[in-house]
């Protein structure tokens, strides 16, 4: 078993490596795709010998030659910050609603919950620059920043609003549907025919059961949050990973691997 | 209670059925013919006598107003209804064909093997990342034509998502087989076969449609993320000075984000498309759900707290 962990690790880098050179490699000729399968380990093997030697760690920007670990380290931060705030609001807001407030008489609410959820990520962007710019223009009010313009003035509320309701809606749902099905369980009538209060039956047989299921849908909720991130840094401007990652060089971005890296630490939260 | 989960389903399928016509039919209600003649300008004079400059807003010549060439938007969104629409269920009914073919099929098996989808360094990526990729350098100025591009693009969403699809089903078989009602036909001696037939095959049918709707929503949403980043569905066309990309089909998330800078000044050029993704959206959304009502008034448990 260990060693077929093992191996399908082995395989994602591989994949990873060669994921990378793909943009450098299928493009389109004179009237079909051109498919240059012998340049993959061409860029890959140069790639990974200067890992060794420290060639690998420079990348090109514009015309000057920047050390790889002395830019990345600011982009990093940003798109980490951002994820870890939304994130925190995510898990506590969603606990307090999922498994505590919300009531499922209200087909209303219930519905337009439902509704955001599956709005994509983009469009969620679109409809909230939308909403400022109408309210500004009918009541010339200025709210919050719409995108960020420059280094020194990062649009916040915004993509922290945006990067927060998506996953927050899910784990609503999930978590408010497990919670649920708790309450048809057996031992909810038995605590509520010993005479156990509403209050006490919920803190104390509800949310432990609730929350296993908590933790097996944060992998899910953390990948929904890292794809929005993409989206939503390209969107708004912010100066995170992403940028980094799409002005392609002649070389290919370990950026991916950052990123991945960054998933893995929100994990372990 | 019967007439309350009949509504939502109703409406949402008459919507979607609205969607699917618009989509076939589209063009010719289109009300110009202004569909691949990207390089004509329109200019036109308004009651003042004053030379105006496309885009115009919604008027009465043009209902959705025109973009910044002067394309009448709705017939731009009747055009490239298809693509949206089509793609997405096609790209949706052919993952739960595959995935939930193989997802069954492993979970009538007796072994106790168990997918358990695994972290690796490949988990942060999102899947339209992956085909942006491999797309990047093919979907711009492309030089072969839309149908490949439309068809390549169907194939590797479809790829991505076979996985996603084949988890749920599995889950879900593995889980009906193991119910009660099923153990009891077993031990009556009741065979596979009928058991498949009779007990697990119903049961699932509901939820199988139930992840068609959902995977449709799922491949619009991919379709609309790559648009962002321009590669539009079916292929870009690229301007220069200054740098432009356009969505040769027209497909609405296509439209979206070729005009999402829009939003400051004429708004209707990404307002009208995007009004149309989202009620495509909440006519998938009612679907699902009427569907997942009718799931639970078949297999409701009583509730014990009420709140």
């Amino acid at each position: 078993m260990n060693i077929k962990k093992i191996l399908f690790q082995v395989w994602s880098l591989t994949f990873l490596l060669i994921l990378g050179t793909l943009p450098l490699v299928i493009f389109s000729g004179k009237d079909k795709v051109v498919f240059l399968v012998e340049r993959i380990p061409k860029e890959i093997v140069p790639f990974l010998q200067g890992l060794f030697n420290g060639s690998s760690y420079y990348y090109m920007e514009g015309q000057r030659e920047l050390y790889f670990f002395q830019s990345v380290g600011g982009y990093f931060l940003t798109s980490f910050i951002y994820l870890l705030i939304a994130g925190v609001f995510v898990i506590i807001l969603s606990i307090i609603f999922g498994i505590w407030l919300w009531r499922r008489s209200e087909k209303g609410l219930n519905t337009i919950m439902g509704f955001i959820g599956v709005i994509p990520d983009f469009i969620l962007v679109f409809l909230l620059q939308l909403l400022v710019v109408y309210i500004y223009e009918a009541t010339g009010l200025k709210t919050v920043r719409v995108a960020s313009s420059n280094m020194d003035e990062p649009a916040i509320i915004l993509p922290l609003v945006t990067m927060f309701i998506l996953p927050f809606v899910y784990l609503v749902r999930s978590l408010s549907e497990k919670s649920f099905d708790v309450l048809t369980e057996d031992y909810i009538r038995t605590a509520l025919s010993k005479g156990f209060r509403k209050r006490h039956i919920y803190l104390f047989h509800v949310t432990p059961n609730v929350i296993p299921y908590l933790k097996a849908d944060l992998h899910k909720v953390v990948s929904i949050m890292v794809g929005n991130l993409f989206i939503i840094e390209y969107l708004y401007n912010n100066k995170g990973l992403t940028s980094m990652l799409f002005p392609m060089g002649m070389e290919y971005q370990y950026n991916l691997f950052v990123l991945c890296f960054l998933s893995f630490f929100i994990l372990y939260m | 209670m019967r007439t309350r989960h009949n509504i939502k389903l109703v409406v949402g399928l008459v919507m979607l059925l609205l969607f699917v016509v618009l989509a076939i039919f589209g063009p010719s209600f289109a009300p110009y013919e202004e569909d691949y003649s990207k390089k004509i300008k329109y200019v036109q004079t308004d009651e003042g006598e004053q030379l105006r400059a496309a885009p115009f807003p919604p008027s009465k010549e043009h209902v959705f107003g025109t973009d910044k060439w002067g394309y009448d938007i709705l017939t731009l969104m009747l055009y490239g209804a298809k693509y949206t629409v089509f793609a997405s269920i096609a790209v949706a009914i052919i993952r739960v064909i595959i995935g939930g073919f193989f997802g069954m099929y492993h979970g009538l098996q007796k072994k106790e093997h168990q997918w358990t989808p695994r972290v690796t360094v490949l988990s942060g990526i999102p899947p339209f990342v992956i085909i942006y990729f491999v797309m990047i350098g093919i979907n711009i100025q492309s030089s072969v034509g839309t149908m490949s591009l439309v068809l390549f693009q169907c194939m590797l969403m479809i790829i991505l998502g076979i996985p996603g699809v084949y988890q749920v089903v599995l889950a879900k078989t593995i889980e009906i087989r193991e119910s009660p009602f099923v153990l009891a036909s077993q031990t009556v001696g009741g065979n596979k076969i009928h058991i498949v037939k009779e007990h697990i095959f119903p049961t699932l049918k509901g939820n199988l449609l139930l992840i068609l709707v959902n995977e449709v929503i799922l491949v619009l949403n991919l379709i609309g993320q790559l648009a962002i980043f321009n590669l539009f569905f079916g292929g870009t066309e690229l301007q220069v000075s200054p740098t432009i990309y356009l969505s040769i089909t027209n497909e609405w998330a296509g439209l979206i984000g070729q005009s999402r800078l829009a939003y400051y000044s004429a708004k209707w050029i990404i307002g009208f498309p995007l009004l149309g993704y989202l009620l495509f959206l909440f006519s998938l959304y009612l679907l699902a759900n009427g569907l997942k009502e009718n799931q639970r008034e078949k297999y409701q448990r009583n509730v014990y707290l009420q709140r």
